[in-house]
């Protein structure tokens, strides 16, 4: 019993396995039951074998999506829009640049050197400067994390599709509960780089997604990473960021470090919306981040009370002493409810 | 002028024109408000969120002085002045801007459209569960003590997105939502 056990377990050809089944069966051994507890077995194992397959995928995209140079074009869609981007990165020993600009309507641009992301958004006239949080870019997180992404969602590989003339591997990320959102994923299979991606909502319904309708593998002319608009935006309002890292625990709030598999990832300080210091608490289960957002509830509030959804991102907002709490992600609303309310403050004694 | 907005919008314009274009309108707040104009009608006919549309709406009827009488009615009859407005907006400024050509046909059903939606936000306040952004942002409440919502949630999103974790193409790739929220913002 016991050498078919581990046969099974060690992945030995199956029919070498119902053959001893089958023997040991005849000989008296195993009563039905028992082959049906076998059999579960063996199907636990093979369920297991997919998802190490899996998660090797998504260490592969990983990998492909931070060293591989790239051009192409994108398209986001989501329930009620649909935008298309050109996009092209180009990855040295010293730096990644990027560059993504819009094509339909109005032309909008992002141009990222090292961690500076510039945005040129000429219909409000605003440059607006940021450095980019390594916190959670996709999937630069993932290898970290595949443990606790398998607490929280299921890892599959599913079979071979073709995107924009690429042959993918489809990887299935069905979450675990009700508080998160599912995923597909289609990797180029030479190269493992990110085909498309799809979020799929809580009925099962997709309700985002990203993919290259074309797209050229390799070394990228630095022509195509080359600004059109900084010469345009003199004059334009020049907005910074200004984030920096911050203790809440010191100034009284509590937010729990782990809850419904969402675990505490930084803590920021940052201007936002004209509050000079908005608190910015970034939870992730592994692949999805929520934002708690935390700033003094003004007479005229900038968000809305309760729960409210902007396609895939949905918010939850509720007063506590004096403040907002506001949680923010692509999660079901339950979710971010749950996250909101489970902020305390105890005012810190002096 | 604004036929050369328009130009502009539909990607007719030569970098030089877009240039000169984007001088102007950092320049002059009448052309400035055409530009805001045209892009309500664009996102209209794209079906951009209905959020976007109101609160930018409501930015408008905020600097509009016959909104201060639509503030006095009861909260029942505003939002219909509202979408009166809106509706009254987008049909006078397509004339105007020489879009009627493109607007033609779909201009009714769209902004139809957006008013049903706008009626039927105030009516179920008592659902704020399952309310928009939008809904819950503008108009319940009236316009002229609100701020548009969306520039404020825009921030929000905007400060998300560069954290969020979901599963991109690239790390800019996320940048491509912020890109389509400033493209339904304007």
């Amino acid at each position: 019993m016991n050498a078919v056990e581990q046969s099974v377990a060690s992945g030995l050809v199956r029919v070498a396995a119902a053959t001893r089944w089958q023997r040991l069966a005849l000989c008296g051994v195993f009563t039905g039951l028992s082959l049906v507890s076998i059999g579960g077995r063996a199907e636990g194992d093979a369920a297991t074998t997919a998802s190490a397959d899996a998660q090797r995928w998504l260490q592969r995209i990983h990998q492909a999506t931070r060293k591989l140079s790239f051009s192409g074009v994108m398209v986001y869609q989501r329930a009620d829009h649909s935008e298309t981007s050109r996009i092209a990165r180009l990855v040295s020993s010293s730096m990644t640049e990027e560059r993504l600009e819009s094509l339909d309507g109005m032309p909008r641009e992002v141009i990222r050197r090292g961690d500076e992301v510039i945005s040129y958004l000429p219909g409000s006239q605003t440059v607006k400067r940021d450095r980019s949080q390594p916190v959670g870019t996709f999937p630069t997180v993932l290898p970290a994390s595949l443990s606790e992404l398998e607490e929280n969602y299921e890892v599959r590989a599913g079979k071979q599709e073709r995107v924009a003339g690429f042959e993918c591997q489809v990887i299935e990320l069905s979450p675990r509960d009700q508080l998160r959102y599912g995923y597909r994923l289609w990797a180029d299979m030479a190269s493992g780089m990110l085909i498309k991606s799809r979020v799929f909502n809580e009925r099962h319904e997709s309700v985002e997604q990203f993919y290259f309708s074309e797209l050229q593998i390799g070394p990228v002319s630095r022509e195509k990473l080359r600004s059109r608009f900084q010469h345009r935006a003199k004059g334009w309002r020049v907005q910074e960021s200004a984030v920096s890292e911050s203790r809440l625990d010191e100034e009284g709030w509590q937010v729990p470090g782990q809850l419904n598999g969402f675990r505490k990832r930084t803590e920021l300080k940052r201007r936002l919306g004209g509050t000079a210091a908005v608190r910015h608490v970034v939870m992730s289960d592994g692949l999805t981040a929520i934002s708690l957002f935390i700033e003094p509830d003004m007479p005229v509030s900038q968000t809305p009370l309760g729960a409210a959804r902007q396609g895939v991102v949905s918010l939850f907002s509720r007063q506590l002493s004096g403040y907002r709490v506001t949680a923010m992600g692509e999660a079901p609303l339950e979710s971010l409810r749950l996250i909101a309310n489970s902020v305390e403050y105890r005012r810190p004694s002096p | 002028m604004q036929e050369r907005i328009s130009a502009m919008m539909d990607d007719q314009a030569s970098a030089q024109e877009v240039d000169a274009l984007l001088q102007q309108l950092a320049q002059d707040e009448a052309l400035g408000q055409h530009w805001e104009t045209y892009q309500l009608i664009g996102d209209a006919l794209r079906g951009q969120p209905q959020g976007d549309i109101r609160a930018r709406v409501s930015a408008c009827l905020v600097a509009e002085p016959a909104h201060s009488v639509a503030v006095e009615q009861s909260r029942r009859n505003r939002p219909k002045r509202w979408a009166m407005s809106l509706a009254a907006s987008l049909a006078a400024i397509a004339m105007v801007g020489g879009l009627a050509l493109h607007l033609g046909v779909l201009l009714p059903s769209e902004s139809a459209s957006q008013i049903a939606v706008l009626e039927q936000s105030p009516a179920a306040p008592s659902t704020p569960q399952s309310m928009s952004i939008a809904g819950t942002a503008s108009v319940p409440k009236a316009s002229s003590e609100e701020p548009p919502q969306t520039s404020a949630m825009q921030e929000h999103r905007l400060a998300h997105e560069q954290v969020s974790s979901a599963p991109m193409m690239s790390s800019i790739a996320g940048y491509a939502r912020l890109v389509v929220s400033e493209g339904a913002a304007r």
